[in-house]
């Protein structure tokens, strides 16, 4: 009696179009291509190089400029500072990866929820999503990282929880006018249950604008994850992290400027990247800006 | 926390006997609900708690590093509106041309710049660099110079130090403090530049399309005319709404360039205290900033019914 199809092949194809267009515009294209580069070398970074690299070290070597043998130079410990920003790219994208995905799931599913039961749980929910937009983000981020104490998972579930908020509304904002629709009766008419209805329905035809937010994020998460990271939260000295290498190269300024200039300029790679990628897609799925 | 609360407050004179009434006296072994009534409660008297880094209770400790933050954050927004809004226009009225590309761009750059590297590159090129070449340098660390700070006192009066030595006529100060607030400032606003020239520029161009812009034109008024009297005060609405945010961005920016600046700020003084385990100092710190945005939310709503007369309260 159940139908096979759900909606997510609609979305499906509906991504595929997307991808098409993406590719017709160059600047979007450029940010989406180093992207993608970056997402590469999060993956096999540690494959092409050896991630002992990072805790080699050379003390005699220490704070040498850049050179053909070490192309950025050499780091306080001697490291060699080009490796280990290629080790570092994996923990910074994967704690970005991870940060928006959880507060994705968390989100998008709270927000289905809230806005197809309605009623008592809806109200609850938007109220504590009310909480959550009255406290600047960093600052909320800061203050949930400090107490539940320094250590990497820490700072990612930090920020996972002052991210969810965000999708919840949006996502229970598009369910309102969807539950409406008359295909969401017949599925009741046919028997269908309200949580088969939200996962198989109601969430692949509400959820563009979610994920479209999720991609214009990317390149805010690094930063907020890599500031607190400079602060102190998250990994310790010789984890290979970008924020955490600027906080060591700070000592070192004005002797060695590349320890603070070339992990910098990496975190603004990355971040610009995914931004340039996440305003074309914002531009490409907005029809009012569809030409 | 990973430590037993009560460790915060205990010192090696504490004696034996007296570890029970602290416990009691702070609430450490009563369940959560009981703790946060007791400091709601607290907050109703006007009692922010008493921060243990700081020996200060926490109201005084962050009002005393109230106006840095207020100063910087002025700077800053200043600063970000007097550039942010006539490129914004620029680019509307040169759609999709040169100015336009630059402005996207610049405004991509902006939201993508980790703020606390930008500081550190600032510093190194206009204090460190400017001075090995024998350049007048600009200062990279605090809010005045601390010969200065003891030769020229200044009056606190709004605790502004760029307002208070104008009042007092302490000019010297005004330059020194001014000299102290462009790099951190610029550091901070670049943040908000973008958003401020973007929004600019899509309510500038909606409001270009309209009926009355064409009545305007077919009028024959000037084209300033018609951008500077006619579309831009229309065009502001939504740029107040997102200066109002970008003030909010500012302000959780605050920690990471008053650290980077040896600003003598709120935020500064929250990292400080997340160092030393002081949970109330850090409660308190979240708490004025959630507070400053409810107020920044509010002057938005009224900064409406000024610019748009349709809306009343």
């Amino acid at each position: 009696m159940t139908t096979r199809r759900s909606s997510w092949s609609a979305l499906i194809a509906e991504l595929k179009f997307t991808g098409h267009l993406l590719i017709q515009n160059k600047v979007v294209l450029t940010g989406t291509m180093i992207a993608v580069g970056v997402l590469v070398i999060a993956a096999i970074g540690p494959f092409i190089i050896p991630p002992s690299a990072a805790a080699n070290i050379e003390t005699p070597r220490r704070l040498e400029p850049p050179s053909s043998e070490h192309w950025l130079g050499t780091d306080d410990y001697g490291r060699d500072l080009f490796k280990v920003i290629i080790l570092s790219i994996r923990l910074d994208v994967s704690a970005m990866l991870e940060i928006v995905g959880a507060g994705l799931f968390i989100g998008v599913l709270l927000g289905a929820f809230s806005g197809f039961i309605g009623g008592k749980l809806d109200e609850i929910l938007m109220r504590i999503t009310d909480i959550f937009f009255s406290i600047p983000a960093l600052i909320l981020a800061l203050a949930v990282a400090a107490a539940l104490g320094r250590g990497l998972n820490n700072l990612v579930l930090a920020i996972i929880v002052v991210q969810w908020p965000g999708y919840t509304r949006i996502l229970r904002g598009q369910v309102l006018g969807e539950k409406e629709r008359l295909y969401v009766d017949a599925l009741r008419g046919l028997g269908i249950g309200r949580f088969r209805i939200i996962i198989r329905h109601i969430i692949p035809n509400t959820i563009y604008p979610v994920l479209v937010q999720a991609t214009l994020d990317l390149g805010g998460v690094i930063l907020t994850f890599a500031g607190l990271s400079f602060l102190g939260f998250g990994v310790s000295a010789l984890t290979p992290e970008l924020g955490r290498l600027i906080t060591a190269g700070q000592t070192y300024i004005f002797q060695a400027p590349w320890l603070v200039a070339f992990p910098g300029l990496t975190i603004l790679i990355i971040s610009l990247a995914f931004n340039l990628m996440g305003d074309g897609i914002r531009d490409i799925l907005d029809p009012r800006l569809r030409r | 926390m990973l430590l037993d609360p009560v460790t915060l407050y205990l010192t090696e004179r504490t004696r034996e006997e007296a570890i029970p009434a602290l416990i009691a006296y702070y609430h450490l072994n009563d369940p959560w609900p009981i703790r946060y009534g007791v400091y709601v409660w607290n907050l109703l008297k006007g009692d922010w708690g008493y921060s243990r880094s700081l020996s200060q209770p926490v109201f005084v400790g962050l009002a005393g590093r109230f106006p840095a933050t207020l100063e910087l954050t002025i700077a800053a927004t200043l600063w970000a509106l007097v550039v942010g809004i006539p490129f914004g226009i620029i680019s509307a009225l040169r759609n999709n041309k040169l100015p336009d590309h630059v402005s996207r761009m610049v405004a991509l750059t902006g939201v993508s710049t980790p703020v606390f590297w930008l500081g550190l590159l600032l510093q190194l090129l206009f204090f460190y660099y400017f001075h090995l070449l024998g350049l007048p340098n600009l200062p990279s660390n605090g809010r005045q110079d601390t010969t200065m700070a003891l030769v020229h006192p200044v009056t606190q009066i709004t605790g502004l130090l760029v307002l208070d030595s104008l009042i007092t006529g302490n000019f010297i100060v005004t330059e020194d403090a001014l000299a102290h607030l462009v790099l951190p400032s610029f550091a901070l606003g670049f943040i908000s530049l973008g958003v401020i020239m973007r929004i600019m520029r899509s309510s500038m161009l909606e409001v270009l399309r309209q009926d009355y812009i064409i009545l305007a034109r077919s009028k024959g008024l000037t084209e300033r005319v018609v951008i500077y009297r006619h579309a831009l005060k229309n065009a502001l609405i939504p740029t107040v709404t997102v200066t109002g945010l970008a003030i909010a961005a500012l302000l959780g920016g605050a920690p990471l360039t008053e650290t980077v600046f040896g600003w003598p700020g709120m935020g500064r003084l929250a990292v400080e205290g997340i160092g030393r385990n002081d949970a109330p100092l850090i409660m308190g710190f979240t708490l004025i900033a959630a507070l400053i945005l409810v107020l920044i939310n509010l002057a938005v709503d009224i900064i409406y019914a000024y610019l748009d007369p349709r809306i009343k309260y």
